[in-house]
């Protein structure tokens, strides 16, 4: 019989070196991870790298771990600040194309997504995140997909929760005005 | 017709209290308007409740893992990166951030990116405030790498370039040199770090 494991549990059999429990935090979380990147960025490419560099990051530091908050929150606020650095690097790369691998920005060819019909939904939503501003984007995501509290969303992105309320209205707002305008 | 989002957006958000509850839903009997505002958001949560559980290609999630691992293995076996590519991608992309970003000068996308393009039309005192932008450590850097093996013509120039010259001379020796030249001993990870570096110290 498998023993499911808290996440303390698993961080400290961690931090004594067992490398099997990094490995099931790891897949605790992989999922929530890669759709919250997905969601921000908008490609699986992207969505896929951050993931990678977030579990870098939980390997290097959950030795500093101190369950301040929960570790849901703690990788989540990783994923975000990642999230956003690449959309600003994408954005600075096409300003400045300094390598010839300027193409790779963007490309959604490659993806997880197997039937043509969620693929339409996901694009067509996924279309409609990127038009609102990256920190909107995140506070609507973290709320409405990620279903975050918004004590949890302030500890993430240090802003007040009135703050985050109208963030979150005005994503909102923005993202019905669009589909309503795409209707007309 | 009267504005109902707010009203509406903290109903679903589930943030109304417990009489602003009771007095949403006693009205939303009998106004029409208050209804169609309700149904239009309620239209946008469906579809992005619909997102939330595609169907992905079988054995993705199960790759994640070791790929990690293969990655950490990758990584803890590669030489050390090329300090020297880093800091002339560090610099180059801070000259190009800086004049793209602040200065707004348009370079056509058809036109090589080169320090030319960039700096032409410059004045002197616009170059000095150039070189207090890029950072102290970024030049530096330059002159941290004696154990790289660049062609003798390269280490020269670096040295000049680091060494008790002033902000304009900088400039213009990098002048010389077109981005596209980089390429041969810059790659791809020193050209991420780069980005990165970038957003980290000063732009955006």
């Amino acid at each position: 019989m498998t023993v499911i494991k808290n996440d303390q549990e698993l961080i400290e059999e961690f931090i004594s070196g067992s490398e099997s429990a990094f490995n099931r935090l790891a897949n605790r979380y992989k999922e929530k991870i890669y759709w919250h990147a997905r969601r921000m960025t908008g490609n699986h490419l992207d969505a896929d790298e951050i993931v990678q560099q977030v579990l870098l990051v939980m390997y290097k530091k959950l030795k500093t771990f101190k369950f301040g908050s929960s570790l849901y929150t703690w990788i989540n606020k990783i994923t975000s600040t990642r999230s956003l650095n690449l959309i600003k690097k994408n954005k600075l790369r096409s300003f400045i194309p300094f390598s010839e691998n300027i193409d790779k920005i963007g490309v959604t060819e490659e993806d997880i997504i197997t039937d043509l019909e969620s693929k339409e939904k996901l694009d067509k939503i996924h279309k409609l995140l990127k038009k609102i501003s990256p920190k909107q984007r995140r506070v609507f995501i973290l709320r409405n997909f990620d279903e975050l509290t918004y004590d949890e969303i302030s500890e993430i992105t240090g802003n007040s929760v009135g703050t985050l309320k109208a963030n979150y209205f005005h994503a909102f707002k923005k993202l019905k005005d669009m589909v309503k305008d795409e209707e007309l | 017709m009267k504005n109902y989002d707010e009203i509406v957006i903290r109903y679903l958000d589930k943030q109304l209290s417990e009489s602003e509850l009771k007095k949403f839903e006693s009205e939303l009997k009998n106004n029409e308007d208050l209804k169609k505002a309700l149904d239009s958001y309620r239209e946008l949560s469906q579809l992005f409740s619909e997102e939330k559980k595609p169907n992905v290609r079988q054995g993705y999630y199960n790759e994640i893992v070791p790929k990690f691992r293969q990655r950490m293995e990758k990584k803890s076996n590669t030489f050390p990166s090329r300090k020297i590519g880093f800091a002339f991608a560090i610099i180059l992309l801070a000259i190009a951030s800086y004049f793209i970003l602040n200065v707004n000068v348009f370079i056509p996308k058809s036109e090589e990116l080169t320090l030319q393009s960039i700096t032409k039309n410059i004045s002197e005192d616009e170059l000095g405030e150039l070189a207090d932008y890029v950072s102290d450590d970024s030049w530096r850097l330059l002159s941290d790498n004696s154990d790289y093996e660049l062609l003798k013509e390269d280490d020269l120039i670096l040295e000049r370039i680091v060494e008790n010259i002033s902000d304009v001379d900088r400039f213009n020796l990098l002048n010389d040199y077109q981005i596209n030249n980089f390429y041969s001993f810059i790659d791809d990870d020193e050209i991420e770090n780069a980005y990165n570096e970038i957003l980290k110290i000063r732009i955006l």
